[in-house]
């Protein structure tokens, strides 16, 4: 039926909507443009912050050589750069001339601030200083990660091994590796690449299995890939991909599954597989619709300004995002509030009125608030395009 | 008579509906804004 329309939609009408997604374009990329170009971060505080004598810094051979207020040297310092959750992290470090560590300081992060509270804490910072660079233990053990932001807090770690390699190497001629990720294909990948299999199948079956197989998928999606991993997919993640920023596949293998999964099905079937039958939030909702049954529509005209109000705040979040050079702030969704059960204030409140709505609308996330269906919609404008590039003219 | 009553709930169920899910969009709109001043 969809198919139908398609064919049937006017090419002025493309055209006249292919303008609007060109001028849309060009926002977001003066926007990226605008997030990249602007300066770089000032190292000086933080090294001041580790060394609070410190009157001056010289760089040579990646090393911040620290001088005092008579040129006398107080130690090293070296930056660490890794990949969080959001993008890139910078990390200082200092060394001082015996080997110890002074102190670490996060030079800039494009982590979500309500999880980046979180590693803040004293604690996680403390773990790494006071001993020499060769006792430190990198592993969870002495290191005190934060459980609901282990990806933060790896990236710390990451980052802090890379910064005391650098001086471990230059000023005491320790070589100190810094291992490569290991490839992360276990079973999470492989409920995933399960889950979209179903899903898929599921779509072509006919009769009662195919809302058995739907409802199975959606609960798998609901326990594995919410409540276990707490790693749907987020507005954050696509506008990281979106400002270039591709974390390192070896340890983010499940989130370019998810997201191809996500672009592929709708581009080959026309429609979101992953919305449909995979996404915990999405069975989230559909559960508690089963507790009152009720699917109370909108009148057409009202969901259509929701919908383009929905759009209109998607877009305006991923460009101040960009502009911002922070992907993770693009993020409004309550999904860790249900998963991981931390929120702010805001996003509590939010969860707490879509999950009502949730009793009377059916999947009311989905149809009017979530920034994954602006993304298909756009996904199958694409598809429809090239579509009907491929249909012979009619006229 | 009674339908126009009938409409009347409608329209008022409706746009309680309406209200509710503008809410929602403000809280959207306000989380956004927290992040963004957090910076």
């Amino acid at each position: 039926m969809e198919e139908a329309a398609v064919t049937k939609q006017p090419r002025q009408k493309l055209k006249g909507s292919l303008a609007l997604y060109l001028f849309l374009t060009l926002i977001l990329a003066f926007a990226l443009w605008y997030g990249k170009t602007r300066s770089g971060p000032d190292l000086w505080p933080h090294i001041v912050e580790i060394y609070p004598g410190a009157s001056s810094y010289r760089l040579s051979d990646g090393v911040y050589s620290v001088l005092g207020g008579e040129g006398e040297l107080l130690g090293w310092a070296a930056t660490g750069d890794s990949r969080g959750y959001g993008g890139p992290l910078l990390v200082v470090v200092g060394i001082d001339t015996t080997g110890n560590v002074k102190g670490t300081s996060i030079v800039e992060h494009k982590e979500t601030p309500l999880f980046f509270r979180m590693v803040r804490a004293p604690n996680f910072f403390t773990s790494f200083t006071g001993g020499s660079f060769q006792s430190i233990n990198y592993d969870y053990g002495d290191v005190v990660g934060v459980t609901g932001a282990t990806r933060s807090s790896d990236a710390i770690v990451d980052g802090v091994r890379s910064a005391v390699s650098r001086v471990a190497g230059e000023k005491f001629g320790v070589y100190y590796p810094v291992p490569e990720p290991p490839f992360e294909f276990g079973l999470f990948e492989i409920i995933i690449l399960g889950l979209f299999a179903a899903g898929i199948t599921a779509v072509y079956l006919k009769g009662p299995y195919r809302e058995i197989l739907r409802w199975v998928t959606q609960v798998s999606g609901l326990m594995v890939i919410g409540f276990w991993k707490n790693s749907p997919i987020t507005v954050a993640k696509i506008t990281g991909l979106l400002s270039g920023y591709f974390p390192n596949i070896h340890s983010n293998l499940s989130l370019y599954l998810l997201v191809a999964g996500f672009a592929i099905t709708i581009l080959l079937l026309g429609r979101s597989v992953y919305c449909t039958h995979i996404c915990p939030f999405g069975a989230a909702q559909q559960l508690i619709n089963l507790v009152s049954g009720k699917n109370i529509r909108l009148p057409s005209g009202s969901a259509r300004l929701l919908t383009r109000l929905r759009n209109v705040i998607v877009f305006g979040a991923i460009t101040a995002a960009l502009v911002a050079a922070q992907p993770a702030l693009s993020s409004y969704e309550p999904f860790a509030a249900l998963f991981a059960l931390r929120g702010t204030i805001l996003q509590w409140l939010l969860l707490l009125v879509v999950l009502l709505f949730s009793l009377i609308v059916s999947r009311p996330w989905c149809n009017f608030f979530c920034p994954m269906r602006s993304c298909e919609r756009v996904l199958q404008d694409i598809r429809r395009r090239s579509l009907s590039l491929m249909e012979p003219e009619n006229e | 008579m009674s339908n126009d009553i009938k409409s009347k709930k409608w329209n008022l169920r409706d746009t309680a509906l309406i209200l509710l899910l503008l809410l929602a969009n403000a809280l959207i709109v306000g989380i956004l804004v927290e992040a963004f001043l957090s910076i």
